[in-house]
C-alpha cells in the first residue's frame, strides 16, 4: 500500500508505461512519471482528462482511493475495487446475517466514539460545552435510542464554529460547508477503497439502511473520523478568513489533512488513510467473531492540534 | 514524513552486452525494474524511494531474490540510506529529473 497523495488540477493524459503512472501535461507539454504502487489516493479536480482503461484497472487492482469529481467540483465518484479478497462470499454472507444486537451495539460505539472526538475539538477551542458533551457521549444508549447523535450535532455545530443561523448541510453552498463536505468526501473515499479492499460490501450498513445508498457501511464507519475534518478546517478558516469560495489552493489546503498524523489508534499514531484501514479491518474481524470488543475507534491527538487552535 | 524514515534503495548494475541476446537481457531487466518501481537516476543507476526502513528491507528481500534467479552475470549492487542523505549528494554536471524531485514528496500536485 502507497503513501503519495496526488492531486490532479491540470488538464492531462493518463496512461500506462511499463505498470506505471505516465501523466501527459498539455500545457506544458510534460511528461511525468509516478510509481504506481506508492501512490495512496488520487484526487481528480478537474474533468479534463483523459484516462486508459489499463490505467484504470491497475488503480482499482492496487487499491488506490480514486475521486472524481463533477463541474461543479463536487466530489461525484469513487472507484471502488472488487472481487479483490479471497474470502468475499464467506464475509458477504456474516454480513447479512449479523445480528440486530451486533448491529446497535456497534452504532452506540460508534456514536459514543464520534461525540468523545467532538468533545475533544470543543475542548481544543476552550468551549464551556465540551463536558456537555463528555456527558452526552456517556449515556448513548443501545442503538442511540435517544438520538443523541443529533443532541450532540446542535450543540456541536452551534459551538464550532460561533456563526449564528450555521446550519450543517450536505448541499449548502456556504464555505463553510462546502469545505466542509470537500473533506467528508476525501475521508468518504479513502474509506471506501479500504471496505471494499477488505472484502466487505459497502451496501450492507449497520445503521444506515438508505436504499438509494450504496455507500451505507461507508457512511456508518465514517462518523467517529468526522471530527478530524472539522478541526482541520476550523483551522484553515483562520488562515484564509477572506475566502468565500472553493478554490484550488484552498482544496490542496484540505487534502493535505491526509498526511497529519494526528491519528490515536490501537495505542499508536498513525494518519488517516492508515487509521480508517486499521479500524475497518478491526470491524471485520468483530464482525467475523460477533465481538464488539473487537473494535478499535480513533482519537484525535490533542498535542498535534494544540498549538494550532490557540 | 520524516526524511530520516523515508529509505532510499540504489541499485548499480553492469549486464554484459555484447551479443543480441545479452542486449535483449539488458533491455528485459530495465523493463522489470521500471515495473517494479525503480526508476532510472542515470544509466545503470536506479533509485527506489520506500516509507521506511522496514519496508526498503523487504524490498531488498525481494529485488535480491529476483536478480538471483533471473541474472547469471555481470555485477550488480545494491544500497541503503536515507532520503536526507540521498539529498545531499552534489550533482556536478547534469540535472535531476523531475520524477527524482518527486520522490520524496507526499502530496504531489499538479
Amino acid at each position: 500500500m502507497g503513501w503519495k497523495i496526488i492531486h490532479l488540477s491540470k488538464a492531462c493524459k493518463i496512461k500506462i508505461k511499463s505498470e506505471n503512472l505516465l501523466l501527459y501535461f498539455y500545457e506544458e507539454k510534460q511528461e511525468i512519471k509516478v510509481t504506481i504502487k506508492d501512490i495512496d489516493f488520487i484526487l481528480f479536480d478537474n474533468t479534463q482528462f483523459s484516462i486508459t482503461g489499463k490505467t484504470l484497472e491497475l488503480l482499482a487492482k492496487n487499491n488506490i482511493a480514486t475521486l472524481f469529481i463533477d463541474e461543479e467540483f463536487t466530489p461525484c465518484g469513487i472507484l471502488t475495487p472488487y472481487f479483490q479478497h479471497s474470502t468475499m462470499t464467506e464475509i458477504a454472507h456474516i454480513q447479512i446475517s449479523l445480528t440486530k444486537e451486533f448491529k446497535e451495539k456497534a452504532w452506540q460505539e460508534i456514536i459514543k466514539s464520534k461525540l468523545i472526538n467532538q468533545a475533544k475539538v470543543l475542548e481544543l477551542y476552550r468551549s464551556s460545552k465540551a463536558k456537555d458533551l463528555v456527558k452526552l457521549s456517556s449515556q448513548v444508549q443501545i442503538g442511540d435510542k435517544n438520538n443523541d447523535e443529533a443532541q450532540g450535532a446542535r450543540l456541536y455545530w452551534k459551538q464550532l464554529f460561533k456563526i449564528p443561523n450555521f446550519k450543517r448541510e450536505q448541499g449548502a453552498t456556504d464555505i463553510i460547508n462546502s469545505m466542509l463536505n470537500y473533506g467528508y468526501a476525501i475521508v468518504r473515499a479513502c474509506m471506501a477503497r479500504s471496505i471494499s479492499a477488505s472484502g466487505l460490501l459497502p451496501i450492507f450498513g449497520i445503521w444506515h439502511q438508505n436504499k438509494y445508498n450504496a455507500f451505507n457501511l461507508v457512511d456508518d464507519l465514517i462518523e467517529p473520523f468526522r471530527a478530524f475534518v472539522d478541526i482541520h478546517i476550523k483551522i484553515l478558516r483562520k488562515t484564509y478568513t477572506h475566502k468565500i469560495s472553493l478554490d484550488t489552493q484552498l482544496k490542496r489546503e484540505i487534502i493535505s489533512l491526509l498526511n497529519f498524523e494526528c491519528v490515536e489508534i490501537k495505542g499508536g499514531i498513525s494518519n488517516i488513510p492508515r487509521a480508517v484501514e486499521l479500524f475497518v479491518m478491526n470491524y471485520k474481524k468483530a464482525m467475523i467473531k460477533d465481538d464488539n470488543s473487537l473494535i478499535l475507534y480513533p482519537s484525535i491527538k490533542e498535542m498535534y492540534f494544540k498549538y494550532e487552535c490557540l | 514524513m520524516s526524511v530520516f524514515r523515508i529509505m532510499w534503495l540504489m541499485l548499480m548494475f553492469d549486464l554484459p552486452t555484447k551479443t543480441k541476446k545479452q542486449r535483449k537481457k539488458y533491455h528485459w531487466f530495465h523493463a522489470e525494474l521500471e515495473k517494479e518501481g525503480y526508476s532510472m537516476i542515470q544509466y545503470s543507476v536506479y533509485g527506489k524511494i520506500f516509507s521506511s526502513t522496514e519496508s526498503a528491507k523487504l524490498g531488498k528481500k525481494r529485488i535480491k531474490k529476483f536478480i538471483k534467479t533471473n541474472i547469471k552475470n555481470g555485477n550488480i549492487r545494491i544500497l541503503m540510506f536515507t532520503d536526507k542523505q540521498f539529498a545531499s549528494m552534489d550533482i556536478i554536471i547534469g540535472e535531476q529529473s523531475i520524477e527524482e524531485k518527486n520522490e520524496p514528496k507526499q502530496l504531489l500536485l499538479f
